[in-house]
């Protein structure tokens, strides 16, 4: 005798942008967001008897619809990753030559674009996220002098030449 | 990247290594300048440092790294500074936090010229170790705990012992002594003398005379007060014998590291 095996399919939660645009993502993969994860756990939303169609969105009014996509396409690659110790974390010597390869490839994208995740993961709480986007950035200075540098973002020189060269004397000390 | 609220530019620039902050961050623009100053005063929780100092300049090893490697690790791998005595020097170092500071070489030479230079550039710092080899002068070191929260002082003895210098340590938490088995019957008879009770004695041993450990022990042991919180024992030969005898003493060592037999 063959028994029908009930299909379960995976648990979903619906986001909403601030520009009214609502994403469904399976609860499995949004769970790396802790203020979602802590949202839903309050809202008492991981009951199971309520349908994703009756299921109230969660508003996310710090994040557009196109960062929002971004943000559930990453936590979609990363559902798999163990759990961050945080303590650990803080321990970790801090290094920017640790970012993933698809995450490198991934947050090869506009400056602006890349602004708008960081503001994201840190409103959604998405530590490993955060972390990579803000070791992006770093990269982006790293060996660059000043010039470049308010070259690449943009950056007004608002020093005086005197207060410029004042700040150079000072750092005389580790120039080469 | 202006546009990043402060909390997250630092989280940025926390990522950015200590050089490239002061030589580009700062002189980039006002903001960045106040942002890089901001976070300036965490970067040596991350580092070591390192110093050797001659009558004239100080050189500062700024090491990028957590872990003891660089104990071992060639000189050539990391790069030293050489500041000489300044103001600049100074502002490195205001209200910095430490994670250890290893002084070589002080108190050969011309120390006494620059001691008190040396002495009010660690003036407002703290620091978590403290490692210093038996040229350190007994004034700059009663000079540095008195200042400030050392918790932990690490001494590496190359077989001669400052008795003045360690008397100085009674305040700090926990006193290492390393290469002890290198020690002569002389210096562990006035280890016997020194005064250390409220210390929490750690002995790393390159236990070539593993009597001398054993008597060192017995005399720290013997001190009314005093505890040997950990011995570390190189040679598993004669380790399981000397733990055995202690622990039938019910003596007060709490932890023994037993390494490999490295011969």
């Amino acid at each position: 005798f063959l028994f029908p095996i009930k299909m379960t399919s995976p648990r979903m939660i619906k986001l909403t942008s601030n520009d009214d645009k609502t994403f469904e993502v399976e609860r499995d993969v949004i769970k790396q967001s802790v203020t979602v994860n802590t949202l839903i756990t309050d809202l008492n939303m991981d009951d199971e008897d309520v349908s994703v169609e009756n299921q109230m969105a969660i508003p996310l009014p710090n994040v557009d619809a196109a960062t929002l996509e971004m943000v559930i396409t990453w936590c979609k690659q990363h559902r798999e990753d163990p759990p961050r110790n945080e303590e650990e974390e803080e321990k970790k010597e801090k290094r920017t030559d640790d970012i993933p390869e698809w995450d490198k490839t991934f947050l090869d994208v506009e400056q602006s674009v890349l602004f708008a995740l960081i503001l994201a993961a840190n409103y959604m709480d998405i530590k490993g996220l955060l972390d990579n986007c803000c070791k992006t950035v770093a990269n982006m200075i790293k060996g660059k002098t000043p010039d470049e540098i308010r070259k690449h973002f943009n950056i007004k020189n608002d020093f005086t030449p005197e207060e410029e060269e004042q700040i150079r004397k000072e750092n005389a000390w580790c120039e080469d | 990247l202006l546009s990043l609220p402060q909390e997250l530019l630092n989280e940025v620039i926390s990522y950015v290594s200590y050089f490239d902050r002061i030589r580009s961050l700062n002189v980039t623009c006002k903001r960045l300048y106040n942002a890089q100053e901001a976070t300036r005063r965490n970067v040596f929780g991350d580092v070591y440092v390192e110093m050797h100092v001659d009558s004239q300049t100080i050189e500062v090893r700024l090491l990028p790294f957590r872990s003891d490697r660089f104990v071992n690790a060639s000189r050539k791998s990391y790069r030293g500074y050489n500041f000489k005595f300044s103001e600049q020097l100074n502002r490195i170092f205001i209200a910095a936090t430490i994670n250890r500071l290893i002084l070589n070489g002080v108190g050969r030479g011309q120390w006494a010229e620059i001691e008190s230079k040396v002495s009010s550039l660690f003036a407002t710092s703290t620091y978590k170790e403290l490692q210093i080899d038996h040229f350190c002068s007994e004034k700059f070191l009663k000079a540095l705990t008195n200042r400030t929260n050392i918790s932990e002082v690490k001494i590496i003895i190359e077989g001669k012992i400052n008795t003045k210098l360690l008397s100085t340590l009674p305040r700090v938490a926990k006193v290492t002594m390393c290469q002890c088995g290198l020690w002569g019957d002389v210096e562990v008879r006035r280890y016997h003398q020194l005064q250390l009770s409220q210390s929490r004695i750690h002995i790393e041993g390159t236990c070539l005379f593993p009597h001398l450990i054993v008597s060192i022990f017995e005399g720290f042991c013997a001190k009314p007060g005093a505890r040997v919180t950990t011995i570390q024992l190189p040679h598993n030969e004669w380790a399981t014998h000397f733990i055995g005898y202690y622990q039938r003493k019910s003596c007060l060592c709490h932890k023994f590291i037993v390494e490999t037999d490295k011969r």
